[in-house]
C-alpha cells in the first residue's frame, strides 16, 4: 500500500479516461445496491426529504468508471459546491507556501493588519487552516438564522468586505486553542492570500494560473464579496468532472503529471486530525467526520476517546463536504474518488453506508487495505 | 369578572410579556432577517440562473425558504436579480464568466 505514492495515470487534463466498471473489478449486483442508495426509487422530490443525489461520479485508479446525473444535470453542468469550496482554500494556501508567498507559520496580522484585540496578532495561517482561530463565531444556517455570523457575512451588510468582518470578530479563545468549524476562518484565509499577493490582479488570476489551468479545469467560477475577496467558504461552482481533478491531485500528493503543485507533505499534513481537537463536544454526533486542515478526515484517536467516525470506511479517507449534501470523498488506500452533488434537505444521508456500499462492490482483487 | 375573562386577561398579559422580552433580546436580529433573506434569495437565484444555468422554475424551487419571497425580478439585459422579502430589497449582479454573481451591500 502506498498511501500517497505518486501513480502514473493518463492525466485527465483534457478528458477523463473512462472504463466500464466491470473492467475495473466492480461486481454489478453490489454496485446496484450502491446506486439504489444514491438514487432511491420513488423519491418524491417536492417533499424535500430523503437522499437527493443530483450528480454522482466514481473514479478508480484515475479512471472515470461511473457517472450518473439527474434530469437537468450532466457532464457540462456546473454545481454550486458550497463548503466543498473550502478545499480550494487549502489548495491555494499550499500553492502559496510552495511559492514562498507565505507559510503556515506566518502571522495573519502581518498581511491583514492589526485589530483591537492584542491576541489577534498571535493568529497564524495554520490556526485558520485548522479552524482554530478562536473567533467567537456563530456558524448556523437556515435552521437557526438569528445571530448567525455566516449569514451576516454572506447575505447581510458584511458582504461588503468579508475578510475585514471576520478579522474584527471578538475572540472567545486564544488562537490555536480550540477548533470550531467556521466559514469566517476560510474567508480570512482568502483575504490573507489577497494581501500576501500584494496585487489584486494577481490574486484574481491566481486560482486559474496556479490550479485550474494546470489541471485542465475549465468550468470553475469563484464568486467574490463586494470588495473582490473570493468567497472560498461557500461560492465555488464547477462540474463534478472538474472537481474530481482536484481530488486526483490530492490522491497524488499534490503532483499533477510530474508538475509539483502543492509542497511535499502538504496533503499528509492536511489530512491529520487537527492538533486543536479537544474531544467530541457533548451531545454531538459520533458519526460526523473530524477536521484536518480545511478538510474532513476519518481519523481515530484513542487518547481523545475518538473512534473512527465512519467505521466501515478506511481511516485514511478524507473529504471536502458542503451544505445540502455536496461532497468529494477521497480514499488514498483504494485510489478512489467519489463526487456526489446533491440537494439533501434532511440528514437522512449516511456517508458511512454510502462509501461502504461502494467499497463492497469491488472484488477483493481490486481492493487493498480496507479488506485486509 | 367571569373566570374565563380573567383567564384571557392573564394569558394575554403573559403573551405580551414574552413578546416584549423576545423583542428586547432578539429585536435587532429579527429586524435583520428580511434583509438577509432577500440577500439570500437574490444571490442564490443569480448564481443558480446565470452561473449554473438552471431553469427559472428549478432556481425558484431551490432557493425557497420559510422567509417569504415577496417578489423576484430577473433582468436578462443587465444579468441581475432583484429580490424582495418582507419589505427588504436586495440586488445580485452577474459580473463575469470567472467571478459569477456578486451581492450588493444593503
Amino acid at each position: 500500500m502506498m498511501p500517497f505514492g505518486v501513480q502514473s495515470y493518463q492525466w485527465p487534463s483534457k478528458n477523463w479516461p473512462t472504463a466500464h466498471p466491470q473492467n475495473m473489478g466492480v461486481e454489478s449486483r453490489e454496485f446496484e445496491q450502491f446506486l439504489n442508495y444514491a438514487f432511491p426509487e420513488n423519491l418524491d422530490w417536492s417533499s424535500r426529504e430523503g437522499v437527493r443525489t443530483q450528480s454522482l461520479l466514481v473514479i478508480k485508479d484515475g479512471v472515470l468508471i461511473y457517472e450518473k446525473y439527474r434530469t437537468g444535470f450532466g457532464p457540462e453542468k456546473r454545481h454550486h459546491t458550497w463548503s466543498v469550496s473550502k478545499l480550494l482554500a487549502n489548495a491555494f494556501m499550499g500553492i502559496a507556501e510552495k511559492q514562498n508567498i507565505l507559510s503556515r507559520q506566518s502571522r495573519v496580522v502581518d498581511f491583514v493588519g492589526p485589530r483591537k484585540n492584542p491576541d489577534f496578532q498571535k493568529m497564524t495561517i495554520r490556526d485558520l487552516l485548522y479552524w482554530s482561530s478562536g473567533f467567537g463565531w456563530n456558524e448556523s444556517y437556515e435552521g437557526n438564522p438569528l445571530r448567525s455570523s455566516v449569514l451576516e457575512m454572506l447575505y447581510g451588510q458584511q458582504v461588503k468586505d468579508v475578510g475585514d468582518y471576520v478579522a474584527g470578530t471578538p475572540l472567545s479563545h486564544l488562537p490555536g486553542e480550540k477548533e470550531s468549524y467556521s466559514s469566517g476562518d476560510t474567508n480570512l484565509l482568502s483575504l490573507t492570500l489577497r494581501k500576501a499577493l500584494k496585487s489584486d490582479e494577481r490574486y484574481w488570476s491566481f486560482p486559474w494560473k496556479e490550479l485550474f489551468d494546470p489541471l485542465g479545469i475549465s468550468s470553475a467560477v469563484i464568486e467574490r464579496d463586494e470588495s473582490g475577496t473570493f468567497l472560498l467558504s461557500s461560492y465555488a461552482h464547477m462540474t463534478p468532472r472538474d472537481l474530481a481533478k482536484i481530488g486526483l491531485l490530492y490522491l497524488n500528493d499534490g503532483v499533477w503529471n510530474k508538475k509539483k503543485i502543492l509542497p511535499a507533505g502538504w496533503v499528509y499534513d492536511s489530512t491529520q486530525l487537527s492538533p486543536a481537537f479537544r474531544g467530541r463536544a457533548k451531545g454531538s454526533h459520533s458519526d460526523k467526520p473530524v477536521r484536518g486542515m480545511h478538510l474532513w478526515t476519518n481519523k481515530e484517536n484513542l487518547r481523545m476517546n475518538l473512534r473512527r467516525p465512519f467505521p466501515d470506511v478506511p481511516a485514511d479517507m478524507f473529504a471536502a463536504l458542503g451544505h445540502w449534501g455536496q461532497s468529494m470523498v477521497m480514499v488514498p488506500s483504494e485510489r478512489i474518488i467519489v463526487v456526489r452533488m446533491a440537494d439533501d434537505r434532511d440528514d437522512s444521508f449516511d456517508m458511512n453506508r454510502f462509501i461502504k456500499l461502494l467499497l463492497q462492490s469491488f472484488s477483493s482483487a481490486h481492493l487493498g487495505a480496507s479488506r485486509k | 369578572m367571569k373566570a374565563w375573562v380573567r383567564r384571557l386577561v392573564i394569558v394575554s398579559f403573559v403573551i405580551v410579556c414574552l413578546v416584549v422580552v423576545a423583542l428586547l433580546s432578539y429585536g435587532g436580529d429579527l429586524l435583520r432577517m428580511p434583509k438577509i433573506g432577500a440577500g439570500f434569495y437574490a444571490k442564490e437565484f443569480c448564481s443558480c440562473y446565470f452561473v449554473n444555468q438552471q431553469s427559472e422554475e428549478f432556481c425558484r424551487d431551490l432557493v425557497k425558504q420559510y422567509i417569504p419571497l415577496t417578489e423576484l425580478t430577473i433582468d436578462l439585459k443587465t444579468k441581475s436579480v432583484m429580490a424582495t422579502s418582507l419589505g427588504a430589497q436586495r440586488k445580485a449582479q452577474w459580473v463575469s464568466e470567472r467571478f459569477g454573481c456578486v451581492l450588493n451591500r444593503l
